[in-house]
């Protein structure tokens, strides 16, 4: 569309342009100023035809905008309907306003709608030969003469064509109506921000995370990569479309941390920092102190001021921590039983070699137990963060549920009767109760069982087991169906379950004692799902086994425990 | 050689009184001629427009009255050629004659035809070979004939008023689309009125005779002439006779339906020149001094019938031309003023 739509290439008996104003002085004023009319009521004719002709158009397409809105659940659908009818309008407003109307133009609407036969554009084209000639001032007169009492609106009517109108009209009352009405898809936007913000709020956690790590003065290179790794995976989290492709980037994070973590970083820890804190709590003879590797180089450097006895028992000390490195360090093991056989054979410098060793084993055991302790923990915050972006931000369901637990205990008590044993008991309890839902959505209830305890007594060893309990529950949940993980009885979050104390004898030899334990459930949250819990499960396993001086077949006990959970 | 006649000064006319001059040439002419107003008003725009017409009509319609009429009416000089098979071209534009003088010397002396005259009716012009109705092409291009290699200018205004027989009817030659574009305009004489048809009979059979006025001479005629061509047209009138003329081509995009099936070639530039020319006569017989979009769409018919080419399918499917200058007429529009909304 052009602004004026005249024909470009319309013939003219000299090569002026169209008539303008200069030519005003060719008609009265009267008449100039009934052609300056027209031209302003062309104007106001043009702007109203153009709205005819798109009112319908773009307010049907604002109504579809509303009901592709009301079935899909964008956001934008709404906002564009409200842009194009705007846009709409102040296209053709601005069309109207820049529009240029010759005075020309003015005239030939002028001759059509007053039917003058063309005497307003013959007599402003009227040439130097026309003007001198019989019939100038007579086309200039008859101009004048049909000027007279005449106005605009006479020339440039604005009618009304009521079709578009009424299409027009209907369809903004539909888009109106559609508009004001409750949208279903109100709600799944919502759902679809509280997403997106929950994809945001893991990345940034991720991102404190990477930077937690960053910040670290004894960050190593694997830490380094380690949040670069956290960062990159924030920026994919930042970048993903749908709760899917986070959740995924995710278990895929996930899935490759923990693929690099060892099935034995246990042993490995518990062998490393075993033997630390059994060197702190028990020194070497003649050192300084020291973690074990600097023990050890200490022993290594000062063999050759050591008696034949002193040998003999560092020997038999030796030979003790390669025990306990079997199945965590084996290297470490190796070079301590090597230390120990030198000891023995009076060769002292392979003695001092093998311990030297033995130092560097400890040293690289711990090291690496230590990054993938670091990767483990990552995996885990990754995993909780899958879990978390799994269920997703939808509204908090309600749950009701009553359990019952029940529990056995077992211990067993070993002492040797002067009180001068240790001992350990240990004990568990587990409740678990389900729920049933109701209404909407289904539901579920959970509720702990008791937690049982066995307290061993001095020289003697107990183990316990909690009882479990079998809740009846009823909850509703109206939050949208999210496959849940396995989850598992978190003690850390379960109350209300009774104490139950298996304990064995102080004294006075094997003794057996089986305790009972019944609690009642907590409603709600003491289940957790299982890779969320399995981590801070390993790691306080991993640290009472650190603190206590628990036999390696235990140890391998509790290791094997874990990496079976861990490979399921 | 070539003679040139001189001029004699010109009576000046005002636009009033060049209607004043046209209602009463109408007005005498309706004295004789019962009805038939709109044929008349045609053949008087081409005579004020120094055209040729060419009046198509059934024997008896009254077309040779009608222009000896008007000729007695303006007082110009008149001749009338009967055409007729055996017709040469020497009957119409004369002849050199070998004439002896009283000394018995011999000399050829022209022998001017009747076409040195101010109006020639060619009567039945298609009834003459092609050979003979090519004598007048000369005539009504050039307004001067060539015999014996002399050029002998006719005499201002010239103009031919030939009539003839629908082409169907027996013994006539079709105008060759040449001389036909020499014709301003092309009048169909309609059937009289049974009204009309009474007054035709009361007034050819009564013993009344009708004493005509002459209300214009030669003198005030040529300035008529003069100023119709002084009338202004604007520039979008003008581009509408031309977007007319285009649209009768058939390979034009803006041709019709019609024109695409059954016209073979449209109009020549000459039809765009005719359309202008008929409008500003007719503009100044309705008493005004400029052309409009209804002027040139009035002639439009008159001045393109005889213009476009048919083909067999036309005849076949009985379309004429008429039919084709309506559909080039609804096709191409009276031009608005080119803004939407603007009427």
């Amino acid at each position: 569309m052009t602004p004026t739509e005249a024909p470009a290439a319309a013939p003219r008996r000299s090569a002026e342009p169209l008539p303008g104003a200069g030519d005003s002085e060719l008609l009265s004023p009267e008449a100039i100023g009934l052609l300056r009319g027209v031209g302003r009521r062309l104007r106001l004719a043009w702007g109203f035809a153009w709205v005819q002709l798109l009112a319908p158009v773009v307010v049907v397409t604002a109504l579809a905008l509303v009901i592709i809105g009301r079935v899909r659940p964008w956001g934008w659908t709404e906002p564009v309907a409200i842009a194009v009818t705007v846009a709409g309008v102040v296209a053709v407003a601005i069309g109207a306003l820049t529009l240029r109307i010759p005075l020309g133009l003015s005239a030939r609407a002028t001759d059509r709608g007053l039917a003058t036969r063309d005497a307003f554009a013959t007599a402003l084209e009227l040439d130097d030969h026309d003007r001198d000639g019989p019939f100038g001032s007579r086309v200039r007169a008859r101009a004048d003469a049909l000027a007279e009492d005449r106005s605009p609106g006479e020339a440039v009517a604005v009618r009304a064509a009521w079709g578009p109108w009424a299409v027009a009209a209907v369809a903004a009352l539909a888009a109106v109506t559609l508009g004001l009405v409750a949208n279903p898809q109100d709600q799944i936007r919502e759902q679809q921000a509280a997403e997106q913000a929950l994809v945001a709020e893991e990345a940034e956690a991720l991102r404190e995370a990477a930077e937690e790590l960053r910040a670290d003065p004894a960050a190593t290179a694997a830490d380094v990569a380690l949040a670069e790794r956290l960062e990159e995976l924030a920026v994919g989290l930042d970048e993903a479309q749908s709760l899917d492709e986070a959740e995924a980037l995710l278990a895929e994070a996930e899935a490759e941390l923990r693929a690099a973590v060892e099935p034995d970083l246990l042993a490995q820890k518990a062998a490393a920092q075993g033997l630390d804190k059994g060197l702190a709590s028990a020194p070497l003879p003649a050192t300084e102190g020291g973690d074990a590797a600097a023990q050890l180089e200490q022993a290594a450097a000062s063999l050759d001021q050591r008696s034949a006895a002193e040998k003999e028992e560092l020997a038999t000390r030796l030979e003790s921590l390669a025990e306990t490195q079997a199945a965590g360090n084996p290297e470490a093991a190796d070079a301590l039983d090597a230390a120990a056989a030198a000891l023995r054979s009076g060769d002292d410098a392979a003695a001092a070699a093998s311990m030297t060793t033995a130092a560097g084993a400890q040293r690289s055991s711990s090291a690496s137990a230590a990054a993938q302790e670091s990767r483990q923990r990552a995996s885990g915050g990754v995993g909780e963060a899958r879990q978390r972006v799994a269920k997703g931000p939808g509204s908090p369901g309600s749950g009701e549920g009553r359990g019952e637990g029940e529990g056995e205990g077992e211990g067993d008590g070993d002492g040797d009767g002067d009180g001068a044993g240790s001992g350990q008991g240990k004990g568990q309890g587990q409740g678990q109760g389900q729920g049933e839902g109701e209404g909407e959505g289904g539901g579920q209830g959970q509720g702990g069982g008791a937690q049982g305890q066995v307290g061993g007594a001095n020289g003697s060893t107990g183990s316990g087991q909690g009882g479990q309990g079998t809740p009846d529950g009823t909850g509703t949940n109206d939050a949208p169906a999210v496959e849940q993980d396995p989850t598992v009885f978190d003690p850390g979050v379960a109350t209300d379950g009774e104490t139950l104390d298996a304990g064995g004898t102080p004294n006075g030899g094997d003794s057996t004692e089986v305790g009972k334990g019944q609690g009642t459930s907590t409603a709600g949250g003491s289940r957790v799902p299982v890779s969320g819990a399995l981590p801070r499960y390993e790691e306080k396993a991993t640290r009472a086994l650190d603190q206590a001086k628990v036999p390696p077949s235990v140890r391998s006990l509790v290791d094997d425990y874990f990496r079976r959970l861990a490979q399921r | 050689m070539t003679t040139t006649p001189t001029t004699p000064p010109l009576p000046a006319v005002s636009p009033e009184r060049y209607a004043e001059i046209a209602a009463a040439v109408e007005r005498e002419i309706g004295r004789v001629i019962v009805g038939q107003h709109a044929l008349v008003r045609t053949v008087l725009v081409c005579m004020l427009c120094e055209g040729h017409v060419l009046l198509e009509g059934v024997p008896g319609l009254g077309k040779t009255q009608l222009l000896k009429t008007l000729s007695e009416v303006v007082d110009l000089e008149f001749s009338r050629v009967q055409f007729t098979p055996d017709l040469m071209p020497a009957d119409i534009v004369g002849t050199q004659v070998l004439e002896e003088d009283e000394s018995g010397r011999r000399t050829f002396r022209f022998g001017a035809g009747p076409v040195f005259a101010n109006l020639v009716l060619a009567d039945e012009i298609n009834r003459a070979t092609p050979k003979t109705q090519s004598a007048l092409l000369e005539a009504m291009q050039e307004r001067a004939v060539t015999v014996a290699g002399a050029t002998r200018p006719l005499p201002r205004p010239f103009l031919v008023m030939a009539t003839q027989n629908p082409l169907e009817m027996e013994g006539t030659y079709p105008l060759p689309e040449a001389q036909l574009d020499r014709f301003l305009l092309k009048a169909l004489v309609p059937f009289p009125s049974a009204d009309d048809l009474v007054a035709v009979v009361e007034r050819t059979t009564s013993g009344a005779a009708v004493d005509l006025d002459t209300v214009a001479d030669v003198p005030t005629i040529t300035a008529m002439v003069e100023l119709t061509r002084e009338v202004p047209v604007a520039s979008h009138v003008l581009r509408h006779a031309v977007d007319l003329v285009v649209a009768t081509h058939p390979d034009h995009e803006s041709a019709p339906p019609g024109i695409r099936t059954y016209v073979r070639f449209g109009s020549s530039p000459r039809g765009a020149q005719a359309m202008v020319l008929a409008a500003k006569a007719a503009a100044l017989l309705d008493g005004r001094p400029n052309v409009s979009i209804d002027d040139i769409r009035a002639v439009a018919t008159p001045a393109l019938r005889h213009r476009l080419v048919l083909g067999y399918e036309a005849s076949a499917d009985g379309v004429t031309a008429d039919d084709l200058v309506a559909g080039v007429l609804d096709q191409v529009g009276a031009p608005t003023a080119g803004l939407r909304g603007a009427p």
